[in-house]
């Protein structure tokens, strides 16, 4: 019984806020991790309000707060499930290609378990408008995706407007830019068609990058001349494909050779054919199946609270002395 | 140099503004509170300055919330009105105007310093949520305001003796008035962060990110949490609570107006 009050003393509360006041903002500089800061934090609240709703009848004539109260822990355990089942990653798509379920990068919960691999949508192309000084404005992404009974789909997301597949938000990025298409015809075996993405654009002026061929092929290393300015930075414009640009091409250190689309260069092993320049587009994919109920949670909450100060204070008027 | 209408509309609301603070102080030391002329000294430069920030609204196509200028600038007047609304509402704290006017004057020196460059719409600012967002941070920011004025004449009667501004009610029921202040910010606070949550979901694709804004915030709302849980457990002084509200305003007001600009973007970076 002893423990009990000992547990439900208000004053752990006000010992959990003071360590939040002063943890929470070594989370933005690194020095602790969120997990720590709101597992103790949380922890502790937990306990002690189990203990206070057990022991003590403070709540029945404050119904809001205790709305409120409740409302704040199912929002920390929802916040702890989120964590579990959380995944965030990234993925750049060439335009015309299908997700194939690989990402990047991804961080996600111990108990994630979404089928990311299962998800179908091909980028069919964008439009990014541009203000003068290269202002970024509005991302337009053609999408078409599949449904789960199989029927294809076609969308347009961008910015602010996700497709949400299987609850998996796959959002566009600002990251993004052109992609130089070849066919490896190797000696032995099929041809290949495969493409390069090369720095986001117009971030990166120096449009450049190397890849290894698969199956011991050639490391090549390309960069593309842009003979037109793509987008004007002293006006309005659009990113778009440019008309007239070629590739530099060398293979394994060699010297570079100069391409145009339609170009072949026979390497060891094969040849590599430039069949043109398409774009790509990044992709930052987010899941987390809590989102909607910490909004209620947060809500409700909120609304508890309300009620609890309205009812509170209209008994008695600010000027009355001895009102706390 | 050439004057915009822009910026002599916002020079004339500024005046306006001035002479509220001025009229209260002088009105203060001589006991005759002039209450009529402070209030329309106020409307006045409500209209003027919010006229001005309409015209710039409208030349730029977005509001006055991107750059440190435009933030400053509208949070100058959504104070303002705050406080007016107040003084209209609640005449017994009217003499308060001594306290908080000065506060908006600080903000008013700042923003003369700064140059009122004009700002760009990034894309996934274009969302109703940026805009309830802001009006509910404006709103909390503005409760806390009129706290802070409000502890800050408990304040000032410890300082300079419990005669000053005799005007006002006694120092618990003012203390009193703070605390559904803070009480009213907090529950505005609240949803200001759900508000952003919501936006930033959609248009950085998650909610929460401990972005050192967002952390921040978050810092001011456990110190909004603990005061208001600290006031029922002990029950300090009137005195403690006015320096506890102090501790929370000049939290949230350098979160406001701090953090964001340690970058050109509200959140650093993210646009």
């Amino acid at each position: 019984m002893n423990l009990l009050a000992h547990l439900s003393s208000l004053k752990w509360s006000a010992w959990v806020l003071l360590w939040l006041v002063l943890a929470v903002p070594l989370v933005s500089r690194g020095v602790m991790t969120p997990l720590v800061v709101l597992g103790i934090g949380g922890g502790v609240f937990l306990v002690n309000l189990s203990a206070f709703l057990w022991s003590s009848s403070f709540f029945r004539t404050r119904p809001g707060l205790l709305v409120f109260h409740l409302a704040l822990a199912a929002f920390l355990l929802l916040a702890g499930v989120g964590r579990l089942t959380w995944m965030e990653g990234h993925v750049e798509m060439t335009t015309g290609e299908w997700f194939s379920g690989l990402l990047l990068n991804s961080t996600r919960g111990l108990l994630h378990d979404g089928g990311i691999e299962g998800l179908r949508f091909v980028n069919d192309g964008f439009t990014i408008d541009y203000g003068p000084g290269l202002r970024r404005g509005p991302t337009r992404n053609r999408v078409r995706w599949q449904e789960e009974r199989g029927q294809v789909v076609q969308g347009v997301i961008g910015d602010d407007l996700p497709l949400v597949l299987r609850h998996y938000r796959i959002y566009t990025t600002a990251n993004k830019g052109f992609a130089p298409i070849f066919r490896w015809h190797p000696e032995k075996g099929d041809s290949l068609r495969t493409a390069l993405h090369l720095p986001s654009y117009p971030l990166f002026a120096d449009q450049s990058n190397t890849w290894t061929l698969p199956d011991g092929g050639p490391t090549l290393a390309a960069t593309l001349n842009l003979e037109e300015p793509v987008i004007d930075e002293t006006k309005a414009g659009r990113f778009r494909l440019p008309e007239r640009y070629s590739l530099k091409l060398a293979a394994n250190g060699g010297e570079p050779v100069v391409l145009r689309p339609g170009g072949v260069l026979p390497v060891a092993g094969g040849r590599l054919v430039f069949e043109g320049l398409t774009s790509w587009m990044g992709y930052r994919i987010h899941y987390d199946r809590t989102r909607s109920w910490l909004l209620a949670a947060v809500l409700m909450g909120v609304g508890g609270l309300a009620w609890h100060f309205r009812v509170r204070f209209a008994l008695h008027r600010w000027e009355s002395p001895k009102v706390r | 140099m050439e004057i915009s209408r822009e910026q002599l509309l916002l020079w004339m609301g500024l005046g306006g503004y001035l002479l509220a603070g001025l009229l209260a102080m002088v009105g203060t030391i001589f006991a005759r509170f002039p209450v009529r002329s402070v209030f329309v000294s106020m409307v006045a430069g409500l209209v003027l300055h919010g006229s001005s920030l309409g015209l710039r609204w409208e030349r730029l196509g977005h509001g006055p919330f991107i750059n440190l200028y435009e933030i400053l600038s509208s949070n100058i007047w959504s104070f303002t009105l705050a406080f007016a609304m107040f003084y209209w509402r609640v005449p017994r704290l009217r003499p308060g105007a001594v306290v908080v006017l000065p506060v908006i004057f600080v903000l008013m020196g700042w923003l003369l310093w700064i140059h009122p460059m004009d700002s760009a719409f990034p894309p996934t600012y274009d969302t109703v949520w940026l805009y309830v967002h802001i009006g509910l941070g404006k709103v909390a920011m503005g409760v806390l305001l009129i706290a802070a004025g409000v502890a800050g004449v408990v304040m000032v009667r410890r300082l300079f003796g419990a005669g000053r501004l005799a005007g006002l009610p006694d120092d618990d029921a003012l203390d009193e008035f703070g605390y559904r202040c803070v009480a009213v910010a907090f529950v505005f606070h609240t949803l200001m962060l759900l508000a952003g949550a919501v936006w930033a979901q959609d248009a950085w694709g998650r909610y929460w990110a401990w972005d050192p804004l967002e952390t921040w915030t978050l810092h001011t709302w456990l110190l909004m949490a603990l005061f208001l849980h600290l006031r029922p457990l002990y029950h300090p002084p009137p005195v403690v609570g006015a320096v506890a509200i102090w501790v929370v305003f000049v939290a949230a007001f350098l979160v406001f107006f701090g953090v964001p600009f340690l970058s050109t973007a509200a959140h650093q970076g993210i646009v």
